[in-house]
Order: C-alpha cells, then structure tokens, then sequence
C-alpha cells in the first residue's frame, strides 16, 4: 500500500532507533512472562508446598522484574520519542520546502487556510501513529505470534479456538478500516473548508463589522461546522464499534481457550497449570490483537493525512530550476522579450507576441487600460510563470538558464498591497538583503522617507510592525515596500502600481525616493496615472495583452489615433493634451526602436477597454 | 477582565468549571449514564479472575475427589464459559454504547465550543483584531479546541472510571482477605509522590508547547498569503530556514515533554510492581497458613494487576490533563474578552434615515493615552452633501470615517458623532452599518463568485439593485462579458480579479445595501482616472440624494464635492470648495499643483528636471 510506503520512508532515517525500540519493546513484553511464573513459583513452592525459606527469593527476583520493566519502559520511550518527534519536523520542513518551491499557480487555485491546515493538523495526525504504542502493539503481536505457535502446537482443540477467533476478528478487521478511512478522509476535507473559510472571514473582520454581517458569519460559520458534524460523528460511531468489536472478541477468545483447556485436562491431555499458562498466553495473544483496532484507527485516520501531504510532496514546480545554472553576477540590466507569449490557463492567451528590448538604465513605463497584461509580463520576469512561448533574456541569459535565486536578486519589486511582516521595522527593510548593516537598512529607509516615521515610533528601527506590532498606514507600508526594495540593491526595479495608494504630500517626495531607487538602475514602472511615466524612456503601451504602441511620451503625443494619446486626454479631460517638448531632446540609449508602433491591433479599436479577469 | 484574570491565576480549575457549566451541563445526564455504562462495563472484568479460580479449584478437586463427589467438572466448564462469554459480551455491550455516546458528545460539545468561540470573534470589536495575528486566533479554534476534544472523548470519562474502578477491585481484595486490601494500599503514597514531582514540570511543558505551536501557525498564517514578496526576495531559502528554527523548537519542547511522561510512567511501573510484590508475597503467606486457597491466591494475584493498570494510566493521564488544562484557559480567555463595542440597552432602532452626520469635537487615540489620531474635529455633513476629506496619510482621514459606522468607539470624553442628530452610539450597531456603509481601503472580497460578494451586504437585495450597483461601480460591461456573468468565480480573496476590479466590486457590494450615507476610504486608488471619474458621475446620478464622503489623497478624487475638508495631523486645516481651496493656496492649492502640474508650461514647474531620473545608459 502506498501509504505504508510512505510512513516507511518517513521512517527510514530513524531505522536504527526504531530497531533498538522494537528490541526494547520485544525485552519489556518478555518481562511479563517472568511475573506470572514467578507468582506460580510462589503458589506452588509456598503456598501449597509451606516451603516459606524460598520466599524473600521469590519476592526479590518479583521486584528485580518490576524493577527492569519501569527500566526497559524508560529506555522504550527514550529510543522512540525523538523518531516521531522527528518524522513530524520531516515532514513539516519537506512541505514548506516543496511549498518554497511549487509554483504561484498553485497558491492561486488553494487556499492559505488549506496549507496551513495540512501542515499543522495533518502532520500531527500523522504524529499520532508514530509512538511508542503502535510500536509496543506491533512488537507484541510479534514476540505473541512466537507464543501464538507454543500454543497452537499444545493441543488442537485450543489451536482451532485460537484460530476461529482469528478468522473472526480478521473479517471485521477488513470491514471496518476501509470505511473509516473514507470517513476520515472527508471529514479532514470538510473541516479544511471550514478554517480556509474562517480565515478569509478573519482577516476580513474590517468588512464583515462594517455591513453588520456578524450574526450572518455566525450562522454560516455554524452552518459549515454542521455540514463537517455529520461525517465525524459517523466516524466516531465507526471508531467505536471497531475497538469494542476487538476488545470483545479478544476476551471472549481468551475465554473460550480457558474453557477448551479446561475440557481438555478432564479428558487428561492437559494439566491445570498448563491451562492456566494456556490461558495466561491466549491473553497475551489476543490483548495486542485487540489493540491492533485501535493501532489500525490510528492507521487510517493518518493514511488518509499522509495522501493529503502526498498531494503536496509530489506537486512538480511548474518553474523548473536549471540543470546547470548560469552563473550571474550582478547582472548589468539589458532585457529583452522575445516574442511572449503566456496564458494562466491553456488557450486563454492573456500576453501575445511581447516583443520588447530593454537598454541598461532604461525606465519603461508599462500603460494599458486595467487588468490586461502588465502585471503579468512582470511575473514572467520574475519567473514566477514560465511563457508559454518565446523567451525572455536577462543580459542576454535566457531566464531558464538562471537560477530563480539568481534572477530574483536582481529585481527589486515593490508590489501594489504592501506585505508587512511581523517583525522589526529594520527586519522588514532587511528582508531581501539579510545581511545588510544598520547603516545599510537606514540609508535605504531615509532614501524611501520611512525614516522619519520610523524614528517617530516607540522603539525606532527596533519597533515590531504589522501584524500583532503598530498599525502602519497604507501610505506607510507602501514605503516600507519601497525601503525593502532599496536594501536589496538590485539591478532591476520593478514598481507595479507602486505609487498608487501615496498620498499627494508624499508624493512629490516619494518622486525623489524613487528617483533614487531607479538611479543606474533598469525600471519596468506600472502606473494607472499617466503624470507619474511622463519622463520615462520608453512608454510601452499594452491593450487586451498586445503591446500597441512603445515610444517616448512626446512621440506617443504624437498619434493623433494612438491609445496613448486617448488615454492621456481621458484622464485630464483636456481634448488637446499639451505635447512636451524637451529642450534638451529625447534621451534615449542606443539600439531602442523608437516611434509609434503596432502589433496587429484586433478589430477593436483601441481604447475600448478590453477587460477579462486574470489570475494575478 | 482583570479581576478574571487573576482569578484564573489562582485557581487552575477555574477555566475549566466555567467550560464545564457552559457546555457540558446539557450532557450531564447522558455523562452520568455513560459513567455508569462504563463502570458496569469496568466492574464486568471482575468475575473472571474468581471464575477461574473457581473453575482451577473445581478441577483440582476433581483431581483428588471421586468424580461423584459434587457437580460434574464438565458441567462447572460450560456455567463457568457461558458467564465468561457473558461478561464479555455484556462489556461489549456496554463499551460501544458508552464509547458511542462520549464520542457523539464530546462532538457536539466541541461543535458547540467552536461555535460559541467563532460567535465572540465576530462580536469582538475590531481593535481586538488589530493586535492579534489570525494565526494565534486560528490557533484557538483548532488546536486548542482539537486537545479538549481528545480530552472529553478519549480521556475524561476514563479518567473517573479508572479511579472507581480501582476502587473496586481494591473492595473485592477486601471481600476475598482484608489483609490483603490493606497492604496493596501501602504503595498508594509513593504514586502521590510521583504524581506530584513530575505534575508542575509537565504542566509547563505543556503549556509551552502549545505556545510554540500557536507561535507556528502565527508564522505559517503570515508568510504562506506572502508567497510573491518571498519569491521576488529570493529568501525561500531563508524562510526555510526561519520555519525550521521553529520546528525545532517545537521538537525539543515535545521531546522534554516525553521524557518526563516516560520518566514518571517507569516510576509508576516501579512502584505498582512493588505493591504487586507486596500482595502476592503476603497472600503466599497466607495460603501457607492455610487462610487462603491457591484459588483464591491466584484471583487476588490477577486483581492486583488489574488494580495497579488503572494507577499506571493516570501517570499517562497526566501531561493530557496538562495539555487540556492549557488549552481550556485560552479558550476561557477568548470567551472572557470584553465585547468593547456592542448594542447598548435601549439602543433606539433608526428608519429612514437622511443622512446627516456631524462629528462634534472628536478627539481619538487607538490606545488609551496614546497620540490622538483626531484631535477635536468638527465637521458637519448635510444630508445629500458629497464631502471630500483631503490629507497626508497619518492625518485621520480613515479613522474618521471608521468612527462613524462605530468600527471603533468613542471614548465617553472624546467628543460625539451624531446621525440624523441622534448620538451614534445609542443606535442599534445593525441599524446604523446598514446607515452607514464603509468602503475600506483594501477590496477584501470572499472566495466565491460575483454574485456572492455582491450580496454580501444585502442578501435579499432584488436583482434591480445588483444591476444598478455594477452599473454605477462600472463593472456591468465586464460582468456582461463573462460566459457565467454573475455566477463567475472570483477566487480566494478575489485573487482572479486584477486590483481596479477588486476595488469596483467592494464598492458595487457595498452600494447594493443602497446606504444613506456612503463612506469611500481611498477605494479607488487602483482605478485610472478616467473611470474614477466615471464611477463618481455615476454614484450622483443613481442616487441623488445620498449622502458620501470620499477620502483621497488625489485631487481628482476630490475636486467636484460639495464640501472639501482638508486635515493635517488630526485637525481640519481647511475646508470648502474647489475654487475656495484652490485660490486659498494652502496644502490643498500646493496639492493641486503638484498633481496637476504636468498640464502646465515647463517654466512653471521648478525643480521638474532636478526630480527626473537619469538614465545612465
């Protein structure tokens, strides 16, 4: 079965101590047997016979045994404990190691609540099978199997009792497992459902107070737990059945090897010290026997776990590392697409034919109406997708030659929702350049003009922020976003939205940040409010996933039919936008097309805002 | 709170009892049933022992007496196999039926648990939300309320059970030979002892553990929604890194843990074996005196066993009970914590309403005695009125308008907000949020599909006014345009959404509730200009008379409304129109310029070029 393959290679590092364990565990089930025989030494040599001289040997050889199984017990639980200890820290560090790697399509379709429910609840059903218990049941239905033959070959009226029972206890066996495990299965899928739902609703307690939604959330909430009820409830119906079916038929097959041993001494093929041994290891057979329903419960509960994180350790990357990558330093800034293509779902192109070459230093501005390509040309730099087609090149390096970590070192993204971390003000700027002195973290915070706010706090550089620390406003936390950029030192800025939530007064200041953060640098500027791109090198403008026009922000002007030029005169309501004209004329790099250009604009005209949703 | 609290400090049940009144007094008697269920179920090992040694007896009788003498030893087999059976049926019987019951229980107990701690999330005012990571709230509802299931349905019920049982047992080894009772009794110290040196220990490790794992979901909460800032930083590597220190922790912690069960659990072996010991030896005695038949030897021998089984497993017990204990506290802190903003008695309920709002000196701080976001502001909306509130951010603008829905409340010395001249915090918090709608800053949708977001505010809204509401928030042409129109899925938190759509479809949400008065905190900041604008001309014309305030920091936000209020560091700077604002030359004058100033002659706009960037190509 799969799944016990599975649990056996969680396992496998830890083979040794599971062995010595196992051992243990064979020792400690064998210091039972010494009890009984002893307590019959002492019926027999002292109760029956008077020879009360062996008595203090007796009772010391009883403690001696008592002595060494709260030993060998001790000794189990050191030697197992660390395994399923382990197996769990495995498990967990291979997830989010996978998790790292798997592409953004698959934290597009699944939900955070899912992945942390599998990474927190899953492993630690799974944590539940590893322990000394299941070990212990194993081991004993091991050294019994042993005592199981002594029996068996004593008499065949006690071997057929044995066996019956058996034969019994194996059919409910197989009956009951395989539903429970179906029922665990969708119960751990329905509560799954349950907690992704509670914690969008929890991050959103800001909308769910403002439209008086609570009683409505309770309700749901209730409604959702309800619909997982069912389910559990059956499983606990399930589970309890199964253990007490095992329990029963265990008792009353030590019972009826009792009786049959009984039998068998009035008919004179056995002794009554015998049946009481007989007896003594029946109990020692059908106990772990018994136990095995609950071990087997166990069992299907974290198989049922362990496919769930199979779904995730088996997931292939969608962006492969290279083979053999191509080492980058830091790389100088030159990038070309050559003619992309991508769609997030096959035969839904959202970029077409992307034909594009980008100078060292070059600022592009991306324009376009909302929500159709931008963005995602920007992913596809970052590699967080692969193109469909065509192929992009850093420095000449087609992307796929890099290591992801290498190519992401160059780019320093400031995003449209600033991401604040629970951390320090100075952790948060530090975050892409980990080893970046303090001197380092305030240069870039006084670059990004968070350093007067962050002197302002209780703590300066030192204050906890985001979640669980100070509320930072949006305008704050965007140029903290900006900050972090900055620490990195990157070749590549790539501003997506960046300035759209900055407050006019740190506007004209953030120009300057900006500025300082573009210096020397190659920029890919997203911006709704053309005022911000006016002096960018090359304006690139995109429609319905097509680059229809790229030019300076004058010759655009230009195109009396251009996108462009509509956009522009949409957004200040002037009918004549103004054409600006440098004194100092265009300053473009070398080896740029420049002009008005098209890609094979679609029967629509431009303009026509060509909206579909994407997945960003 | 506090006097709870420290409550809580002093006695360790207190969290507990309260759980217990709430929750499990509807059960109480289905628990007592299936007590007794189960110590029938305990007491039916009893006979076996004493069967056997009847039936061991009988057939060394039957060795040495003719076999006339007395009942046939065959006949003794099968009375002594049928009750055997019996009993185990019986216990059969009786463990499913009480495993049943405290499973269905201890499951409908936790759901009601769950559905009681969500029920307080959702009445818990926001500043409750504000300093807590939803990773440590999730970890509430699911671990903690998952160790109390483990508790109540593998080990509560148990837990009595045991110690009846072993009560029990310890009577019949009275019945049988009361020396015998009394000197399995010897060992009883020494496992208090045991108990009580590893109870503190286990206890904090517990309680540590449980820290740590919050401390995980905290970790994992935050970094896994962050997946592309942790991309576009390369730090895979690191955050890597980052969970491992934790899971590291957590092993360590887990294995301290372990060790101290195991170390208490040998000890117990150890001490019960003594009393065993003791038992026997003396019973051996004693049958040597002839006090006692071999029978009988044996039967107490195997009671003694089952006596010190139950001892055994409450060493086990121990670092559940911890654990339970633990987690039972934060539940109870969850429930304790004090619902700040809530329906005061009488809240007066409000139809119709016009939609005039006047904040009257209003001063505020998020924390008491902290820096006054709002330092007396006043400001007065006419009902219909368009107001535009203009600011640097960290001047108030959000939090003036999060006061008026009463997302966070006044303090009683902290000015007012009045609705319709009606004091907002003596109206019902449904009545006024359906007043008063809030529009915040980031879209925040719902996994699921147009239509479910648009209903969220209004869920019996007619389709006239979801029609209206895409139309004005400009999303009709693209709804239009969708083969599933409404029915089209928009993903977790909107995620398939680019963030001009997310922010249209928050608005068009909450324009379905048709409020009177309509508060848009900065929700456009994605959308160009254009459609901005568009959206603006919009809301006027669907509805003329409601009543809106427009927080921006763009002019072209702002411009056309009625009324323009301009604050800087909590206080109103300016106020008026466009024109007024504009010829006053203040902060808002100098906005305008700033913003605008690409329109006009290169001359005009020192310093353009000193800001450009260089290329250095």
């Amino acid at each position: 079965m799969n799944t016990t393959r599975r649990i056996l290679g969680l396992i496998a590092p830890y083979r040794g101590r599971v062995a010595l364990a196992a051992l243990l565990t064979a020792a400690a089930s064998l210091l039972n047997l010494p009890a009984p025989l002893l307590i019959q030494g002492v019926v027999d040599g002292v109760a029956t016979a008077g020879r009360s001289t062996a008595l203090p040997a007796f009772a010391a050889g009883l403690v001696a045994v008592y002595a060494a199984q709260a030993a060998v017990a001790v000794a189990v639980a050191y030697a197992i404990a660390p395994v399923g200890l382990g197996v769990v820290r495995d498990l967990r560090h291979a997830l989010y190691a996978r998790l790292q790697r798997l592409g953004l399509s698959f934290y597009d379709r699944t939900p955070a609540g899912a992945i942390i429910s599998r990474l927190m609840d899953d492993v630690a059903v799974v944590q539940a099978l590893i322990t000394g218990q299941s070990l212990a049941i194993l081991t004993d239905l091991g050294t019994t199997a042993v005592l199981a033959g002594v029996l068996l070959s004593r008499d065949a009226w006690v071997a057929l009792a044995v066996l019956s029972v058996l034969a019994v206890y194996a059919t409910t066996f197989r009956l009951f497992t395989r539903e429970i495990r179906a029922g665990s299965t969708e119960v751990r899928d329905r509560l799954d459902r349950v907690f992704g739902h509670l914690k969008e609703r929890l991050d959103a307690a800001l909308v769910v107070r403002a439209y008086a939604r609570e009683e409505a959330e309770i309700a749901d909430f209730a409604g959702r737990i309800g619909a997982a009820h069912g389910p559990r409830l059956r499983v606990g119906r399930l589970g309890a059945a199964f253990s007490n079916l095992g329990t029963g038929l265990g008792g009353i097959g030590g019972a009826l090897v009792f009786a049959v041993g009984a039998v068998e001494v009035l008919r004179g093929r056995m002794t009554p010290g015998e049946v009481v041994s007989t007896a003594t290891l029946a109990g020692l057979l059908f106990g772990p026997v018994a136990r095995l329903a609950d071990l087997a419960g166990v069992f299907e509960q974290a198989g049922a776990s362990i496919d769930r994180l199979g779904e995730i350790l088996d997931m292939q990357p969608d962006v492969v590392e290279p083979a053999a990558r191509t080492p980058i330093g830091r790389a100088r800034g030159l990038v070309e697409f050559d003619r992309v293509g991508f769609g997030y779902e096959a035969g839904q192109p959202v970029v077409w034919d992307v034909r594009l070459r980008i100078e060292p230093g070059m600022k592009v501005a991306l324009v376009g109406p909302t929500g159709c390509g931008k963005s995602t040309l920007m992913n596809l730099l970052l590699r967080f997708y692969d193109p469909t087609w065509g192929e992009i090149r850093l420095d000449g390096i087609p992307l796929g030659r890099l290591s992801t970590a290498d190519l992401r070192r160059q780019v320093g993204v400031v995003l449209q929702d600033p991401v604040t971390f629970g951390l320090s003000l100075a952790d948060n700027i530090r975050y892409g350049a980990a080893d970046a002195s303090d001197a380092r973290v305030e240069a870039a915070a006084r670059a990004a003009l968070v350093h007067d706010f962050a002197t302002a706090l209780p703590q300066g550089y030192a204050t906890r922020v985001g979640e669980g620390g100070v509320k930072l406003s949006l305008g704050e936390r965007q140029r903290l976003a900006i900050a972090r950029a900055f620490c990195k030192d990157p070749a590549l800025v790539v501003l997506d939205e960046a300035t759209s939530s900055l407050d006019s007064a740190g506007e004209a200041l953030i120009q300057e940040a900006l500025a300082n953060l573009l210096e020397g640098r190659t920029a890919f500027i997203i911006a709704h409010r053309l005022a911000t791109v006016v002096d960018a090198d090359l304006i690139v403008v995109m429609d319905g996933g097509l680059v229809v026009q790229a030019g300076t922000h004058d010759e655009l002007l230009d195109d009396e039919a251009g996108l462009y030029r509509q956009l522009w005169a949409r957004q200040f309501a002037a009918p004549d936008p103004p054409v600006r004209r440098r004194a100092d004329g265009p300053h473009r790099p070398a080896g740029v097309r420049t002009g008005p250009r098209r890609h094979g604009v679609t029967e629509g005209a431009p303009g026509v805002e060509v909206e579909c949703p994407t997945t960003r | 709170m506090s006097d709870d609290a420290l409550k809580r400090r002093n006695g360790r049940w207190t969290g507990f009892r309260r759980v217990e009144a709430e929750f499990l007094r509807p059960y109480r008697a289905v628990l007592a049933l299936a007590l007794v269920g189960m110590l029938a179920q305990s007491a039916l090992v009893l006979p076996i022992p004493l069967l056997q040694g009847w039936v061991i007896d009988r057939l060394l009788a039957s060795a040495t007496l003719p076999p006339a003498f007395g009942p046939s030893p065959a006949g003794t087999i099968a009375q002594a196999l049928g009750a055997m059976v019996a009993c185990y049926l019986g216990r059969m019987a009786l463990g499913w039926g009480v495993t049943a019951t405290m499973s269905r229980v201890s499951l409908e107990v936790v759901r009601e648990l769950t559905d009681a701690l969500h029920r307080k999330l959702q009445r818990l005012a926001m500043n409750y939300f504000d300093r807590q990571q939803t990773g440590h709230v999730m970890a509430r509802i699911t671990g903690d309320v998952g160790s109390l299931l483990l508790f109540l349905n593998g080990g509560s019920l148990q837990l009595v059970s045991d110690l009846v049982l072993a009560t029990g047992i310890w009577l019949v080894l009275l019945w049988l030979r009361w020396e015998l009772g009394l000197a399995a009794l010897v060992v009883v110290p020494l496992c208090v002892a045991n108990h009580r040196l590893f109870s503190a220990r286990v206890r904090t490790l517990s309680h540590r553990l449980r820290g740590e794992v919050a401390a995980l979901y905290a970790l994992l909460s935050e970094r896994i929604p962050a997946v592309r800032v942790v991309r576009s930083f390369a730090k895979e590597e690191a955050e890597l890194a980052e969970l491992d220190d934790r899971i590291d922790a957590h092993r360590a912690l887990g294995l301290a843990g372990m060790k101290a069960t195991a170390w208490q659990g040998g000890l117990a072996t150890l001490i019960c074996g003594l009393g065993t010991s003791a038992v026997v030896v003396y019973g051996a005695v004693l049958a040597g005196r002839g006090r006692l038949t071999v029978g009988e030897l044996l039967a107490s021998c195997s009671l003694v066993a089952q006596l010190y089984s139950p001892i055994t497993r409450l060493a086990g017990f121990q670092s559940m009970m911890a654990a339970t204990l633990v987690a039972v506290d934060r539940i109870t802190d969850l429930l304790d914590e004090p619902e700040t903003i809530s329906d005061r008695p009488k809240a007066r309920r409000l139809r119709r309403p016009k939609g005039g709002l006047t904040y009257r000196g209003v001063t505020f701080a998020y924390r008491p005695g902290g820096r006054p976001v709002l330092d007396r502001v006043d400001l007065k909306v006419e009902p219909g009125m368009t107001v535009g509130l203009f600011g640097a951010s960290g001047s108030g603008k959000s939090t003036l308008l999060a006061l008026a829905p009463r997302i966070y409340d006044l303090d009683s010395d902290g000015g007012s907000i009045l609705l319709d001249g009606r004091d907002v915090r003596s109206l019902g918090i449904a009545d006024l949020r359906r007043a008063v709608a809030l529009v915040p800053q980031q879209a925040m949708l719902f996994e699921g599909t147009f239509r479910s977001n648009l209903s969220y505010a209004a869920p019996d809204a007619d389709p006239g006014r979801v029609r209206r509401a895409l139309e004005t928030a400009d999303l009709a042409t693209l709804v239009d345009s969708l083969p599933l129109g409404l029915d089209t899925p928009v993903g977790e938190r909107g995620q398939t959404l680019s963030g001009g759509q997310r922010q249209r479809l928050a608005l068009a949400r909450a324009l379905v509730a048709d409020p009177a008065v309509l508060l848009l905190d900065d929700c456009t900041s994605a959308l160009d200009a254009e459609t901005e604008a568009r959206i603006q001309s919009a809301l006027r014309r669907h509805r003329p008379g409601r009543t809106s305030v427009i927080v921006s920091h763009k002019v072209s936000s702002v411009r056309d409304a009625d009324l323009i209020v301009v604050l800087d560091a909590g206080r109103v700077a300016e106020q008026g129109t466009h024109d007024e604002l504009v010829r006053l030359g203040g902060l808002y004058g100098d906005a305008y310029l700033r913003q605008t100033g690409v329109l006009m002659p290169a001359a005009a706009r020192p310093g353009r070029n000193r800001r450009r960037p260089a290329p250095t190509a």
